[in-house]
């Protein structure tokens, strides 16, 4: 029998179980319900909207009293205005254990945390490398503020703990509850049935995996120093801290058809179509040849390559082509957030050439 | 032997009828409604007097070619022509950003607000909505930038602006004029023309 929750193709349900409103069940969207946030009756009163969740918050004073807490603080570098309370709460993911107690949680931190992260490392990507195909754009922002990234940054490089301990634990330990205050805190997603099986848990919205709980807690922090320091100090952290990462963009590419996407690229910026010539070989007949081949256009070299076969090498040239385009930078570029001594960026045709 | 040669291809370009196969003459799509591509004063005249004459030129663009970028989507000419995906990339982070700052600035009683910022307006479905493309399109209707959009439509027969893209194509447009804005005098100015041009408009449109 089927169950009213499974969704069946349209045409399939009517004949097999007749009416549609049987199999169906109507969207719901839990973050959408109206329960979730009280509304003033102006809409557009902003500052008074609440979480209907929120009862109390984790104070200063009781923040003030977790040492690991203080550490932390002391290891970002965090400045005398940002609030303890403040990183406590950047700490308290969005979860049912905090909803039934009523503790405010990081979510909207870490939402506005986010929209300044994506800001700033896409801003400094676009002028840093002002050709890179949209594809290629986005996977790099990823590399640099995607959970997996944050994740990495948080507990590796942070070394933001989890608080794993049960109730039952921390009370036969006689630990205090202000201790936690300084650890990451949310409902994983994933349980430990026995050694080597976990069971992962679609249940609720509220339960995360242990990337984004970390991603929100270092997004949160981010928007807790914008709260308290201003934007220019949010923007000095995020380039030490984020992206002044290292990262290898060079390797992210992978052209499926590299000497049509160079033809068409050049047909696009009016120079002459694409030739290859071979420059060199060695051992033509032998079991291992090389070939070298150059890639032209008009009298212009674009690019070289090698490889075991004349295709082979001409891919190769068509490809460090395409990256010597696609990875231009210019000499000294500002971005547009830059206080003082604006000038204007580099600005492409679009991004990249379609085949 | 090492030998050079050039390649060299032989497609024949045929004017006149259209013939399966043959590269089209370029004047043929390179128009749209019947106007033709190109910086010319008719397809770029409107948008630049705009940027001129709002805020005494303050969000003025100088280069003619970037205007024309601006108004060029994608799905026109196969992307042979420059056109403004990213731009509108950098103009929609930059509108997201801005508008959770505009939103989260409003003066607060609310006992959870940090420094006077109540971030927990951010999430709701009202925020969220706030530069969504039906917006942003209903700002370029309303300042006559919808009929100088080069775009193509998936399927000519669609007329409805939601479904047929129109939307998602002039909300795109205003977002690239946000980033050419942006990279061309920062975002400092970027953000006062999103404040004073677009915001109300925006925040009207999900409130009301």
């Amino acid at each position: 029998m089927i169950s009213s929750r499974m969704v069946r193709p349209l045409g399939l349900s009517r004949r097999l179980y007749g009416s549609v409103s049987e199999v169906y069940r109507p969207a719901t969207n839990s973050s959408y319900k109206n329960n979730v946030y009280s509304i003033p009756e102006n809409k557009a009163d902003f500052g008074n909207y609440q979480r209907t969740s929120f009862q109390h918050k984790i104070t200063n004073e009781e923040a003030a009293r977790s040492s690991v807490l203080i550490a932390l603080h002391a290891r970002l570098g965090l400045s005398d205005k940002f609030e303890y309370s403040t990183l406590a709460r950047g700490l308290t993911c969005r979860s049912n254990t905090n909803k039934e107690n009523g503790l405010a949680d990081n979510f909207g931190l870490s939402l506005f945390g986010k929209n300044l992260l994506t800001y700033y490392a896409t801003e400094y990507l676009i002028v840093k490398y002002p050709r890179l195909p949209l594809s290629i754009l986005n996977a790099a922002v990823d590399s640099y503020i995607g959970k997996y990234a944050l994740l990495d940054l948080g507990k590796n490089i942070w070394g933001i703990e989890e608080d794993t301990k049960s109730d039952l634990t921390k009370y036969l330990n006689n630990e205090p509850k202000e201790y936690a205050f300084g650890k990451l805190r949310y409902d994983s997603s994933v349980e430990e049935k026995e050694d080597g099986i976990v069971a992962i848990s679609k249940e609720s919205a509220l339960k995360m995996d242990k990337a984004s709980a970390y991603a929100s807690a270092v997004r949160s922090i981010i928007a807790g120093i914008y709260a308290h320091d201003g934007e220019s100090e949010t923007k000095k952290f995020i380039n030490s801290h984020i992206l002044s990462r290292k990262l290898d963009i060079a390797s992210m590419f992978e052209f499926t058809q590299p000497i049509r996407q160079l033809s068409r690229l050049l047909q696009r910026e009016n120079l002459p179509a694409p030739t290859s010539r071979l420059i060199a070989e060695n051992g033509r007949l032998s079991s291992n040849p090389i070939f070298i081949v150059g890639i032209f256009s008009g009298n212009d070299k674009l690019g070289e390559g090698q490889g075991p076969s004349i295709l082979k090498a001409k891919t190769d040239a068509c490809i460090n082509s395409l990256k010597q385009y696609y990875l231009y930078s210019p000499l000294e570029a500002v971005v547009p957030s830059v206080e003082n001594n604006f000038k204007p960026a580099f600005i492409d045709k679009g991004g990249e050439a379609f085949v | 032997m090492l030998r050079t040669w050039i390649q060299r291809r032989s497609i024949v370009m045929v004017k006149g009828t259209r013939v399966q196969g043959a590269v089209r003459d370029p004047s043929e799509f390179l128009r749209l409604k019947g106007r033709e591509y190109g910086v010319t004063d008719g397809n770029i005249g409107h948008l630049k007097q705009y940027l001129q004459t709002t805020q005494t030129g303050k969000y003025s663009i100088p280069d003619n070619e970037l205007l024309l970028q601006i108004l060029t989507h994608k799905s026109f000419a196969h992307g042979l022509k420059p056109y403004n995906e990213k731009l509108s990339v950098i103009g929609f982070q930059l509108l997201k950003l801005q508008s959770s700052v505009h939103v989260i600035s409003k003066p607060s009683d609310s006992p959870y607000a940090l420094n006077g910022k109540n971030f927990d307006c951010l999430g709701s479905l009202l925020t969220k909505s706030i530069g969504n493309h039906k917006s942003l399109a209903r700002f370029a209707k309303e300042k006559q930038f919808d009929q100088l959009v080069f775009w193509k439509k998936r399927d000519p027969t669609l007329e409805d602006p939601a479904t047929s893209g129109e939307d998602t194509v002039l909300g795109k447009t205003v977002l690239a004029l946000i980033g050419a804005i942006n990279l061309t005098h920062g975002k400092k100015v970027a953000t006062e023309f999103i404040e004073t041009e677009l915001m109300p408009l925006l925040v009207e449109d999900v409130t009301r």
